[in-house]
């Protein structure tokens, strides 16, 4: 083998062992980091309420503005898109506690068993469970909104119905009720509907126009839907009964949806 | 080290670090990513957790200063996202979804934070998020664990795929490389084997050009080298040829004078001879003897104008010829020439002594070759001053009109000898001519005469008529 064919060879023998030598360097790289990562500890400030406080929820919680709080609607509406995280986290002082939250979610079925639409053995709930978050954009997910943004959704659970409710959690105001039947003698009317948004509206201490108007009855779908806009317009209240319709223009409710919006 | 092992290890050392490299920052960048999105999702999910803890604790009316109930916290558990345990205030195991024997470790909880590690339990990788559930003045610690064995096993993957990749991709390359130094390769190579045939002595070896990129530039860089090596050493073997043949001429023009006068001097030596065949004899060697006189004379003109550097002066044409035809006219009266002068004035540069060396050669070959008039013209042509010596003797046969400037050679050698021409008259001219930057050509007609002319460049001067 002449000098020049060594060399060729010896050149190429080097080539690969540099491939191969690198690739176990670059393996032996990612692995150092790999187990970098896998040691990772991470301290996350939680903003915790040392713990929950017991007792009623403050009735001297602070009232929002019309302007507040359709702001605050035009955020939760974000829960419907996409792009949105819901972050939960823990309550601030100025908060409800999750017992005050579950406490005000109760005190709102009470409320809706008096407007004489379901029985009032029906609203009475033995399970909650409850969480606080707030809706968040990806791209600002670390950084919290005031307070007023959050929410504590609580639900409640017995044999025949389920209930949601959002519940603004610096004010303490049920904004969003979901009610699920699950049994087939709860039956409203179109003025029953109409009567449970006054009720809902006068509830909130917030200066509505006060021309609720019954939407016509959607069939075979069966819905009925009243809406309350506020004075300035920004946001509105409803009491929307989706169920199957009978005769006599009454409606079998299968669920009953009571909520302020934006817009 | 060949070329070709060259360009193979750089491409395998560019390609390998390129690969590597990209490799490297695709998998890590990969890797954290999702052991960050498991991280935020398992923080987020936990803070969910502790709701749904805090939610049953609630419910179910329990004071955490108390033993909390197994049933309770297996049902708790059974609602949670991942494996759950429970730890009491003072840090004691009181519910794990572990298999029994495994734990996970309880870090070191502070009010208000979560922590989050990995921990590894049997071999599988857990995100573990930690914290402090409070309730009615009560404490229970809660470590939620998720899996993360698929993000890693994901890692794992991309490497056995990335080195699928890198090693395919880098003997693709590495046999394209291949490829391309053959053919970028071929070209040198054709032009080594071509310059060692040159080399080798074979002058005409050309390459072939093709493509106008570096190797076809290269290749006409080459072959215009090669041409002008085959055009200096056709110049230096004539040269070579001419020397030998000025050597050869050289040695038989001093051998021929040097046999008459060594005949001559042996015959007055040897021999007791009359008084005229003294004479004779000593005609002779006097004759041979100016031969001699004339070829030493002539040799060294040669030799002084190959070696000197002669400064040009600026003279008028006119003044120039009239002078030198005072000085030509004995020797034109005494061979019956008659010489017409047809001189426009203008200014040329010249070396006195050389032009008239030049003009007396060249009126000397004309008187030899039996020339009866001589006409010398002058004429301007715009940068060029065109001087003409014509005759109208006995002219050049045309065969000969190529070799007529070489040293020693002569057209008639006997008439050359009869005339004590020597055949380095018009070689001098040529030189001289050179001297001058002139441009010398010979026009000639056998049995009608010869026109010398001589183009030389004209000088600044304001010419007059």
């Amino acid at each position: 083998m002449t000098k020049k064919n060594a060399l060729t060879v010896s050149g190429i023998i080097l080539s690969f062992a540099i491939a191969i030598g690198g690739w176990l360097l670059t393996s032996h790289l990612i692995d150092v980091r790999s187990d970098k990562l896998l040691s990772l500890t991470l301290d996350v400030d939680t903003n915790v309420v040392t713990q929950t406080a017991s007792g009623m929820a403050s009735p001297a919680r602070p009232q929002l503005t019309e302007d507040e709080i359709a702001g605050v609607l035009r955020n939760w509406n974000w829960r419907y898109a996409s792009d949105v995280t819901e972050k939960p986290h823990e309550p601030t002082d100025e908060q409800l506690s999750m017992e005050q939250a579950v406490e005000a979610a109760k005190e709102w079925c009470v409320f809706i068993g008096g407007l004489d639409i379901f029985p009032g053995e029906a609203l009475r709930f033995e399970k909650a469970s409850a969480y606080l978050a707030q809706k968040l954009l990806p791209e600002l997910s670390s950084l919290f909104l005031q307070p007023e943004y959050s929410y504590w959704s609580v639900s409640l659970t017995n044999e025949s119905m389920n209930a949601r409710m959002i519940i603004n959690a610096v004010t303490g105001q049920v904004w969003e009720t979901q009610i699920n039947i699950l049994r087939d003698d709860i039956i409203v009317s179109e003025e029953g509907i109409s009567a449970a948004l006054d009720a809902f509206t006068a509830a909130l201490d917030i200066n509505f126009e006060g021309n609720a108007e019954v939407v016509p009855v959607y069939i075979p779908n069966g819905i009925f839907q009243t809406l309350a806009p506020f004075a300035d317009g920004t946001a509105y209240a409803s009491v929307t009964a989706h169920g199957e319709l009978l005769e006599g223009g009454r409606l079998r409710v299968d669920n009953l949806l009571m909520y302020l919006s934006a817009g | 080290m060949r070329l070709f092992t060259k360009f193979f290890l750089c491409a395998a050392l560019i390609i390998s670090i390129a690969l590597l490299f990209s490799g490297y920052l695709m998998i890590t960048f990969a890797y954290e990513s999702a052991i960050e999105r498991e991280t935020e999702r398992a923080v987020n999910q936990f803070q969910y957790d502790k709701f749904t803890v805090q939610s049953g604790l609630l419910s179910g009316g329990v004071n955490l200063n108390d033993d909390i109930p197994g049933s309770l916290l297996n049902s708790l558990s059974s609602e949670l996202s991942g494996l759950a345990v429970f730890f009491a205030e003072d840090k004691r195991l009181i519910h794990s979804d572990l298999a029994p024997g495994d734990a996970f470790a309880l870090p070191d909880v502070q009010d208000n934070r979560h922590i989050m590690q990995i921990q590894t339990v049997n071999g599988t990788h857990y995100i573990t998020v930690s914290g402090k559930v409070t309730h009615n003045g009560g404490t229970v610690y809660l470590l939620m664990a998720n899996g993360i064995g698929e993000v890693i096993n994901q890692k794992d993957q991309m490497m056995r795929r990335f080195a699928q990749i890198f090693f395919t991709a880098l003997l693709l390359s590495m046999a394209l490389i291949l490829t391309l130094s053959f053919f970028i390769t071929r070209p040198v190579k054709r032009m080594d084997k071509t310059a060692s045939l040159i080399a080798g002595g074979r002058y005409s070896e050309r390459l072939s050009v093709s493509g106008g990129d570096e190797i076809g530039e290269l290749s006409k860089s080459f072959n215009l080298m090669a041409d002008a090596v085959e055009e200096k050493i056709r110049e230096l073997t004539e040269n070579a040829r001419q020397k030998e043949d000025f050597i050869a001429s050289f040695a038989h023009e001093l051998k021929t004078p040097l046999t008459s006068v060594i005949g001559y001097a042996d015959m007055l030596y040897q021999r007791k001879l009359p008084p005229e065949l003294v004479k004779d004899a000593a005609w002779y060697i006097l004759n041979e003897g100016l031969r001699l006189e004339a070829l030493s004379l002539k040799l060294m003109d040669l030799i002084i104008l190959n070696k000197q550097d002669f400064v040009l002066e600026e003279m008028l044409s006119d003044e120039l010829f009239m002078d030198i035809q005072g000085g030509l006219k004995p020797m034109l009266d005494e061979k019956n020439v008659r010489m017409e002068l047809d001189i426009e004035p203008a200014y040329v540069m010249v070396e006195y002594d050389l032009f008239k060396t030049l003009l007396l050669n060249l009126i000397d070959n004309a008187i030899k070759a039996g020339c009866g008039t001589l006409t010398i013209t002058g004429k301007r042509d715009n940068d060029i001053y065109r001087i003409s010596v014509s005759d109208d003797g006995g002219g050049i046969p045309a065969s000969e009109l190529a070799r007529i400037t070489e040293a020693f050679y002569t057209v008639d050698k006997s008439r050359s000898r009869r005339q004590h021409g020597l055949g380095l008259g018009l070689a001098l001219v040529t030189r001289i001519a050179e001297i001058h930057g002139a441009t010398l050509s010979l026009e000639s007609v056998l049995g009608k005469g010869t026109t010398v002319t001589l183009n030389m460049v004209r000088a600044r001067g304001v010419d007059y008529d």
